[in-house]
């Protein structure tokens, strides 16, 4: 007699399972590849953390758990003290995101996070958020960044221009210049620089950036207002940048069109540009503020000392709430302001503060001064 | 389910009580699909144990009538089906019963070999499995490739897939499978069309064997098929609705195969068993 | 009858000019597999080239690690480990998917409900991913805050989940109408219940689309970086004395998160990082393609197609 099969018919689901099983599986080194320390000591020791939340006892290691938002470009500075400060405190759960000071001005004033950065002073509508909601905040300028403009390595021509040319280039006005000669009709109305005919494109960061806003109110608005010397009384100077630009909010993408025409011009936060010079990839111009002024290379001393005209202070601010209660943020904030957490603003690129704005940023730290502190 | 079985095995009762051999009685069928009236008005009667052939040119709907014996147009959301079509006096769109219990006793082989994309022993066993029967099938699935003249064939390959086997062979083992839930009807929708002449000559002598324990009925385009193996002929044909310019199918004569293909009644008929038209 | 017709050789050969638009087509379409071809090996050697320096010296390290302010020490395992949480969530919304499509396909009438559904379905497939984005700020992160911790790879993945969910809807839904009509009535012929049709013949058959669909589902929802912006990855994060609840509830950060949180830092050594983070989610997204291949081939063959 012929033995009959028995029928399979759970063999089409073992695939379904083994899908299933790979990406557990999949779950599970990444697991273990992760070295987050706590994963395993929850699982060897679980009595470590009964036995810390059960005693109240303050000499214990440092608990607690905040977000740090803010400025992209104050991003490298905290990431790098962060990243120092759990390595003392690894009770502590901190993470850090940079996703523009815009936003997390938003989030600090909606009391969502305890610490964020910006790379300019919050402004008035988002003063009045926090005020709104009721947070008070304490305010740290904490470095400086260059706002370097740059040009191709190919640039043979422009060597040095003045916020009045980067006017006539980059300002609303100059909407629709395709040619750098097309600047000239504007020039020819103050000192009347005489651009080569080259073909003229613009790069830089977008509307969300600190960058772009800070660009727009030194050199924009500082021409606007009559701070370069021009007539503003006879006329009409307009405040903001050309929109026909090309932006991106990755500065890299802003280096890369930088580097793919020889009369490129754009301009960046000076770790950047810096970066890039080094790497042949940009040509830092030089900045003179008033037209026939003295043309100022951006490097870290003259950035550090005023002497290169586009330069901006970064923030942090501070919930003054989280200040006086969070041990936590208060460590980490002692840590920030430390001079050993300080060198994080020069390794990341930027220019500390001259002593006098460093000793003062502590001392408002130190006495939780809040409120407007700098301008 | 239980109140189904039992209106169904009351109606054989009934049936078998008056002494009537009618396995269906027709009256006044008519199927619509959506605003298309595709049947109209057939009235017949199919007798125990006997092979009934359907014929009639295409869209004549004579499928379409088949597939009314077991509700297999329940599942096609557009049709609509009027009239009464009695299984052993038991009018089958009743609302009490359920076309799956309908199905177990009314089996159906397809135009095109259907097996399914498993062994050939999961396919015969397919039926019973779903009808509820545990344990072992072993028998079951031999006795019904033997009805289906399958066995020798296939004894040593049961669990190799059923899609590996030639056309003829797939369309026997659709029989096979039909055969295994121990149907009292067997629906053949043009069983052979997709075979060769050779195929076909084997399931036709198959449908002469298992004659004496199913009722047959078949649809087929072969008249020559309906000659050969039918008891009785129901000749379909189709007219184009005047108002709508639709197809619309209708039984012309329904007799006795030898009367159809010898001396028919109508001149339709005669046309096309003569190969005049169709 | 015909005349006895005098065939000769040339009016048999092909004329010139016969099938022209078929030689452009073809050579059209052999143009653009090359391009697409060579598109996909540029971005690859691309990648890897930059990535050389770390795939070549440390990859384990760079697999194992932190992001971390040392570009000697910083890695993706944080990513990994979020990308894999957010693909779990999608993985757990499979059967919802699948029997949402059963549902459309099987059982639904055909009436204008399950008709603006279907559409809905398909619209919402395209819905740009930042969309999404919002929809888990508002529904995950703010509404339910209490389940998920607000900002956590918990919000994320549900997020993702829903983006990937009409995905495979629809491409269950399609495999299951691609089932032949022949086989379910076979099924049905033999006195199965629509379920049973379902279970033992409508369903394994279109198995292998299933999952085919749910992989790419799954792809897409690890490549997803806008949802993740929105919703708040962060770019470091360290989990303290958070317990294994607590971390699923915190900070989390994925691999797209990485890949744009390197690209952004400013020094140029750190383009390896991005390169690097890109090649292992390229690896992983080829892996689980590769999966899906053989698997839906494991089917197809036991299927006896």
């Amino acid at each position: 007699m012929h033995e009959l099969l028995p029928p399979s018919r759970s063999d089409r689901f073992r695939s379904v399972g083994l899908i299933v099983g790979l990406l557990a599986l999949f779950a599970l080194i990444s697991a273990l590849v992760n070295d987050d320390a706590s994963v395993t000591v929850v699982a060897a020791e679980p009595s470590v953390d009964g036995s810390t939340e059960g005693d109240v006892a303050p000499a214990g290691p440092l608990d607690g758990e905040f977000l740090i938002s803010g400025s992209s470009t104050v991003y490298p500075i905290v990431l790098e003290q962060a990243e120092a400060f759990s390595d003392a405190n690894d009770g502590v759960a901190i993470s850090v995101e940079g996703p523009g000071s815009g936003d997390g001005a938003q989030k600090f004033c909606n009391g969502e996070v305890p610490i964020a950065n910006a790379s300019r002073l919050y402004k008035q509508q988002e003063l009045e958020i926090c005020e709104a909601n009721g947070i008070e905040y304490i305010e740290l300028r904490r470095g400086i960044d260059g706002i370097t403009v740059i040009s191709s390595p190919a640039n043979d021509r422009i060597e040095c221009l003045s916020f009045n040319d980067l006017y006539a280039l980059i300002s609303e006005e100059a909407s629709g210049f395709d040619s750098w000669a097309d600047a000239n009709a504007l020039t020819s109305l103050w000192d009347g620089t005489a651009f080569p005919d080259v073909a003229l494109d613009v790069y830089g960061p977008g509307e969300e950036s600190g960058t772009f806003d800070s660009f727009g109110e030194i050199v924009i608005e500082g021409v606007a207002k009559g701070k370069t010397g021009l007539d503003t009384e006879s006329r009409d100077f307009v405040t903001s940048i050309r929109p026909d630009y090309t932006s991106s909010p990755d500065d890299n993408v802003i280096l890369q069109g930088i580097g793919a025409s020889d009369y490129s011009i754009g301009w960046v936060g000076f770790a950047f540009a810096k970066e890039a010079e080094e790497a042949g990839a940009a040509k830092l111009v030089q900045v003179a503020k008033e037209d026939g002024g003295l043309c100022v290379s951006p490097t870290e001393e003259t950035i550090a000392s005023a002497a290169f005209p586009i330069a901006r202070f970064l923030y942090t601010y501070v919930n003054a709430n989280a200040a006086a209660n969070d041990p936590a943020v208060i460590a980490f904030v002692d840590y920030m302001m430390s001079d050993e957490g300080l060198d994080a603003v020069s390794s990341a690129g930027y220019i500390n503060l001259a002593d006098s704005d460093q000793l003062r940023a502590q001392a408002i730290w130190v006495n939780r001064v809040s409120g407007p502190a700098w301008d | 389910m239980t109140m189904t079985e039992f209106a169904i095995t009351a109606g054989v009762k009934a049936a078998s009580g008056t002494g009537a051999n009618d396995v269906f009685t027709v009256d006044g069928l008519n199927v619509f699909y959506g605003d298309h009236h595709a049947v109209s008005e057939v009235d017949l009667a199919v007798k125990e144990r006997e092979i009934t052939a359907f014929i009639g040119p295409s869209g004549c709907g004579k499928s379409t009538v088949l597939r009314c014996f077991n509700r297999m147009n329940d599942l096609i959301d557009i049709a609509r089906v009027e009239g009464t079509v009695r299984y052993h006096g038991v009018d089958l769109y009743d609302e009490a019963v359920d076309p799956v219990a309908v199905r177990r006793r009314i089996g159906m082989v397809f135009q095109k070999p259907n097996p399914f994309p498993k062994s050939i022993f999961d396919n015969v066993a397919y039926g019973p499995r779903v009808g509820g029967r545990k344990g072992n099938l072993d028998e079951v699935v031999e006795r019904s490739l033997r009805s289906a003249g399958l066995w020798d064939e296939v004894k040593d390959r049961l669990s190799e897939s059923a899609l590996g086997m030639s056309g003829g062979q797939q369309q026997r083992l659709c029989i096979a499978r039909a055969i295994a839930v121990n149907p009292d009807v067997l629906l053949m929708d043009e069983p052979c069309s997709a075979l060769d002449p050779i195929a076909t000559g084997v399931i036709e002598e198959l449908m002469k064997e298992i004659q004496s324990e199913y009722t047959i009925i078949i649809v087929t385009h072969n008249m020559q098929q309906a000659a050969r193996v039918s008891d009785r002929t129901a000749f379909f044909t189709a007219e184009i609705d005047e108002r709508s310019g639709q197809r619309r199918g209708k039984l012309v004569e329904f007799e006795e195969t030898g009367t159809i293909f010898s001396n028919p009644g109508d001149e339709r008929t005669e046309a096309y068993v003569t190969g005049r038209f169709g | 009858m015909h005349d006895r017709q005098t065939v000769s050789l040339d009016s048999l050969r092909a004329r010139r000019g016969d099938d022209a638009a078929g030689h452009v087509f073809f050579l059209l379409i052999t143009a653009a597999v090359g391009l697409a071809f060579f598109i996909v090996a540029a971005v690859g050697v691309d990648v890897v080239v930059e990535a050389w320096d770390i795939l070549a010296n440390r990859l384990w390290d760079f697999l194992a690690s932190p992001s971390s302010a040392d570009e000697a020490k910083s890695g993706v395992s944080q990513g990994i480990r979020g990308s894999a949480l957010i693909a779990a969530f999608v993985i757990l919304t499979f059967p919802a998917g699948v029997g949402a499509a059963i549902y459309l396909e099987e059982y639904a009438d055909d009436t204008w409900l399950s008709r603006l559904i279907q559409v809905t379905v398909r619209n919402l497939a395209g819905v740009p991913s930042i969309v999404y984005g919002l929809l888990g700020v508002a529904v995950f992160v703010k509404g339910l805050d209490g389940l998920t911790g607000g900002r956590s790879v918990i919000a994320a993945g549900l997020a993702i989940a829903v983006l990937v969910l009409p995905v495979i809807v629809i491409t269950a839904g399609e495999a299951l109408r691609a089932v032949p009509t022949p086989l379910r009535e076979g099924a049905y012929g033999l006195g199965a219940t629509q379920w049973e049709v379902i279970r033992t013949q409508v369903l394994p058959a279109a198995l292998p689309g299933i999952l085919t669909g749910t992989v790419l589902g799954v792809a897409r929802a690890l490549g997803e970086a806008a949802p993740l912006l929105v919703i708040g990855a962060v770019g470091f994060y360290t989990t303290g004395n958070q317990d294994f609840v607590e971390q699923l509830r915190g900070a989390f950060t994925a691999l797209p998160m990485n890949i744009a949180n390197y690209a952004r830092l400013p020094a140029e050594t750190w383009r390896g990082h991005a390169a690097a983070a890109s090649f292992v989610l390229l690896v992983l997204v080829f892996l689980i393609n590769l999966v899906a291949i053989v698997v839906r081939a494991r089917i197809s063959k036991r299927l006896g197609r």
